[in-house]
């Protein structure tokens, strides 16, 4: 891969990468570290990225998300990386600021729910998409993201008081 | 009351990711410098090695080298030797045999009778032992 290419790809795809990571990581140092090695990794191995099978955007993500799980795995030793844990707890909200509430309320998801909704929701992914990142099945997408919100919905329940009131504060 | 999917969508905007660094692109291409622009990683005890050997190297080379004796000058010259080469010559030399002398005749001139005669009868069986 030329110089000129990996530019290229870095001005369009860094930005998706660099939040994708600080979402999942909710830290912005881990997640530069997270969208070098992305790129480093195609500078690498440039062949391993084939544009038959998806757009480079998937591909990047892909890796993205193979470092953010690998360092989980690595910091959660003995806490399963399944489906089973689907329920959070409830998080205390009192006197957090809304972004902090939301914040707190997506990070607190199980890893893979919170993949599936960070993918669909703030990068307005397609679930073909997500199934191309991911490297799941359709059904267990679709099954992550209604976990996801479902979990969402409760937990940020004290945010809304009425719809278009927000509790606690104005808009 | 929980927030529908358009309350959920609004609420969730309102978390925004923090500006993109520009660091990240500068740790990047930064990395990509040409060979002779980029830095190697040495442990610490190896580069002290490297730099006392360096050290050393270059005070010896700007030490005066130690006096050595005269030089004996050899100078190498062509001498004509005479050789005396010995000759081989191979002959076949001839020698003369002393002829054999012919063997005396018995004469019987000499020959005198005994004054005694002295028969001694010699038996068979001892003249075999």
């Amino acid at each position: 891969m030329t110089n000129s290419e990996l530019r290229d790809a870095f001005e369009h795809h860094s930005h998706v990468l660099f939040r994708y990571a600080y979402r999942m990581t909710g830290s912005g140092s881990a997640a530069e570290d997270v969208v070098q090695e992305c790129f480093l990794g195609l500078l690498r191995r440039p062949a391993s990225y084939d544009p038959a099978r998806g757009a480079l955007r998937a591909f990047l993500l892909g890796i993205a998300r193979n470092l953010i799980l690998m360092q989980w795995r690595k910091e959660r030793t003995y806490e399963p990386l399944d489906e089973d844990s689907s329920v959070c707890l409830p998080l205390d909200l009192i006197g957090v600021e809304r972004s902090q509430a939301v914040a707190k309320a997506v990070q607190s998801l199980p890893a893979l729910q919170r993949e599936a909704l960070i993918l669909a929701e703030y990068e307005e992914m397609s679930l073909v998409e997500i199934v191309q990142v991911t490297h799941a099945e359709l059904a267990a997408v679709k099954s992550r993201l209604h976990r996801a919100r479902q979990n969402l919905r409760r937990l940020l329940s004290p945010l809304v008081e009425s719809k278009g009131a927000v509790y606690g504060t104005e808009r | 009351m929980e927030p529908n999917d358009n309350d959920l969508r609004d609420l969730l905007k309102e978390w925004d990711a923090p500006p993109f660094p520009s660091s990240i692109e500068k740790r990047l291409f930064s990395s990509r410098r040409s060979w002779w622009r980029s830095s190697l990683p040495l442990p610490i005890p190896l580069a002290c090695c490297l730099a006392l050997l360096l050290a050393f190297l270059t005070w010896r080379s700007v030490q005066p080298a130690p006096q050595q004796p005269a030089q004996v000058l050899i100078r190498t010259e062509r001498v004509e030797v005479p050789i005396i080469r010995e000759r081989v010559v191979t002959k076949i030399v001839y020698k003369r045999r002393p002829i054999p002398s012919p063997k005396p005749q018995l004469t019987f001139n000499e020959l005198k009778p005994v004054g005694e005669l002295r028969i001694k009868i010699v038996r068979h069986q001892n003249a075999q032992n």
